[in-house]
């Protein structure tokens, strides 16, 4: 008996070590995946969290980039010079790929969408950027001294790279980019309406003198003058005195000076461009035609003296894009000595632009402007109309364009 | 017989007092380690988990005024006031050339559910005053959806004392836990502190700074 108990006792001891072994070790084992499973969801939120902002900036970097492109790129399709990538073929930086879609939005407005991914993290943003108006004629109407609509007096918008006038208008006008603006003050009068925005000097304002004045945009006064440069006659050597009478008197292709040109009735003056006429004093009488042929290239008029066409005059223009057809007039009808007659007084549709930095222009109803008219002085007159084409904003003969950002932000993956 | 005997009668009195002092002292040292090191755990893990707190709150924070713009923040939270509260829109694209922006969002500082501003704990969580981080969608509007993007906020900043002084030298006075201040023209810094009792009942607090450019 004495042998099986002294047999038995160590046994036990035996197994109850290995049971307490086994717990310890157990509550160890659970302790230590415990510790790792918390440390790695840690690190793996760490992980996410630094993948997503790798992605983020990759492509940030793919935007500045495909911005860089469509600024600097040679390609003519600022699609074409914005495009990085595609989701076929990626560009990589390190472990992440990207590629940046571009969209055209209308108006020279591109909306450029970068996605970059990077293991599991993906993301998407979107930069809007539209071309910085880099035209010299931003105005519909500019006066520098002011600007006066007379009763029912109308201005709005078209985009001639868009089509015709007639194929934008939509009920009451075409589009919302007539803009208006002084370095003095906007007076409104009765009715007059005015699709776009009416910025008067910086200390100017807009003064309705009347009931039911219109402005779509803002009235908010610009925030600094608006120089209005002296107009470079082109030094052309004079052909003398013209007096056309029921005949044709065609002009250019070229540069042509006369002192003067009077057209009597029946009289008709033709330009043919491209061509630089300038007439001291140009008399447009009643009944007489003025024709600017711009299939060959643009026509330009400068007039340094007195500027006048009479009622039932016609004036001809042989384009829809105002680009082509101009009168600059260095004419001073406000403080000359003595002070020039200048008088837009035809029966026509005009499609071109008018420069008079020391004239007091007044548009009349029967002279419809398709293109802008910047002056020292301009008054819309009762029933006039005037529809800026927006094409204008842009110059795209002057350098490569330059863009500016209008929205960020993330996207949703599709 | 007398040997085995012997050998039986096992250690002397002053060997197992012995024995027992040094079992006694080395068991004592163990715990005394083990305690401390429980204590600098729970500290470091309350800390950690404050940090991961401040990280993912100020994460969301960035995340929202990224696509912000500094036109639409308000207010303008310049020094030395700074604010606890800032408005603002995020942008939905553009629209005929001109950005298009969405709903009005808020973030802010709001005491706590139950808890008043009045030097005490009332809602008896060993924390006075203290608030959270607050984002509304909608703010002001039909719609309005507040959610609580962070708990355990410190009613001021760390080092901040309610007395008009700049105590924490930070260029604002008498900020709260959560406060932006606006940089220049295009950066704005946000602050949070965040503070939680230990297993001791110590409080422990931490602080994140960030700054942020909204790219609109």
């Amino acid at each position: 008996m004495d042998l099986l108990i002294d047999r038995c006792t160590p046994r036990t001891r035996k197994g109850s070590a290995i049971v307490m072994v086994t717990v310890v070790l157990t509550v160890l084992v659970l302790l230590l995946v415990a510790i790792l499973r918390f440390l790695g969801s840690a690190h793996g939120e760490q992980i996410h969290r630094s993948d997503g902002l790798l992605t983020l900036y990759v492509a940030e970097a793919g935007l500045a980039q495909s911005f860089l492109g469509l600024e600097r790129g040679q390609d003519p399709d600022p699609l074409e010079r914005a495009r990085i990538g595609s989701p076929d073929d990626p560009l990589t930086y390190r472990d992440a790929s990207y590629w940046v879609e571009p969209e055209d939005l209308g108006r020279r407005v591109y909306a450029l969408r970068a996605t970059a991914t990077d293991r599991a993290a993906r993301e998407r943003i979107e930069l809007v950027v539209r071309e910085i108006p880099d035209g010299f004629f931003r105005y519909a109407v500019f006066g520098d001294l002011g600007v006066s609509f007379r009763p029912s007096s109308f201005v709005d918008s078209y985009d001639s790279s868009l089509g015709s006038y007639e194929s934008q208008y939509e009920g009451t006008h075409a589009g919302d980019g007539g803009n208006c603006g002084s370095n003095n003050d906007i007076v409104l009068e009765t009715n007059c309406e005015i699709y776009g925005n009416a910025n008067p000097g910086p200390d100017g304002e807009v003064i309705h003198s009347g009931p039911n004045g219109f402005v779509s945009g803002n009235t908010d006064p610009a925030n600094e003058l608006v120089p209005l440069p002296a107009v470079q006659i082109p030094s052309i050597p004079s052909s003398g005195v013209a007096n056309v009478k029921k005949k044709t008197l065609v002009l250019g292709p070229g540069d042509v000076h006369y002192s003067r040109i009077e057209v009597s009735s029946g009289g008709t003056v033709e330009i043919r461009g491209p061509a630089r006429v300038v007439v001291d004093d140009f008399l447009l009488r009643s009944n007489t035609s003025l024709v600017m042929k711009t299939v060959g290239g643009p026509v330009e008029i400068y007039g340094t003296g007195n500027f006048v066409m009479d009622a039932n005059s016609t004036l001809v223009t042989h384009t829809s894009r105002p680009h082509d057809a101009a009168i600059y007039l260095s004419s001073d009808n406000i403080d000359g000595h003595p002070k020039a007659t200048v008088t837009f007084n035809a029966n026509s549709e005009y499609t071109g632009l008018i420069y008079a930095p020391n004239a007091n222009i007044a548009i009349r109803p029967g002279f419809e402007i398709y293109g802008s008219v910047m002056a020292g002085q301009v008054e819309l007159v009762t029933n006039s109309e005037i529809h800026y084409d927006v094409s204008l904003l842009f110059d795209d003969d002057d350098g490569p364009p330059e863009y500016e950002q209008v929205s960020w932000r993330p996207v949703a993956l599709q | 017989m007398k040997r085995i005997t012997g050998s039986r009668s096992g250690l002397t009195l002053v060997e197992v007092m012995l024995a027992c002092a040094l079992l006694t002292v080395a068991l004592g040292s163990l715990t005394l380690l083990g305690t401390r090191s429980a204590d600098a755990l729970g500290t470091a893990g309350i800390q950690g988990e404050l940090d991961a707190r401040l990280r993912r709150t100020m994460a969301r924070i960035g995340d929202e005024l990224l696509s912000s713009g500094l036109g639409v923040v308000t207010p303008a939270a310049t020094k030395p006031a700074g604010s606890d509260t800032l408005t603002y829109r995020k942008s939905e694209g553009a629209v005929n050339g001109a950005i298009h922006w969405g709903a009005t969002q808020r973030l802010e500082f709001e005491y706590e559910q139950g808890e008043l501003d009045d030097g005490l704990d009332n809602n008896g969580n060993g924390l006075v005053d203290e608030g959270v981080v607050s984002w509304t969608v909608n703010a002001g509007q039909p719609g309005e959806l507040p959610v609580i993007l962070c708990h355990d906020v410190r009613e001021y900043a760390a080092g901040e004392t309610p007395n008009n002084v700049d105590d924490n030298g930070n260029g604002l006075v008498d900020e709260r836990g959560f406060s932006f201040e606006r940089i220049d023209g295009t950066t704005l810094r946000a602050r949070l502190t965040l503070e939680r009792l230990d297993s001791r009942r110590r409080l422990l607090s931490r602080t994140l700074e960030t700054t942020l450019q909204p790219r609109n």
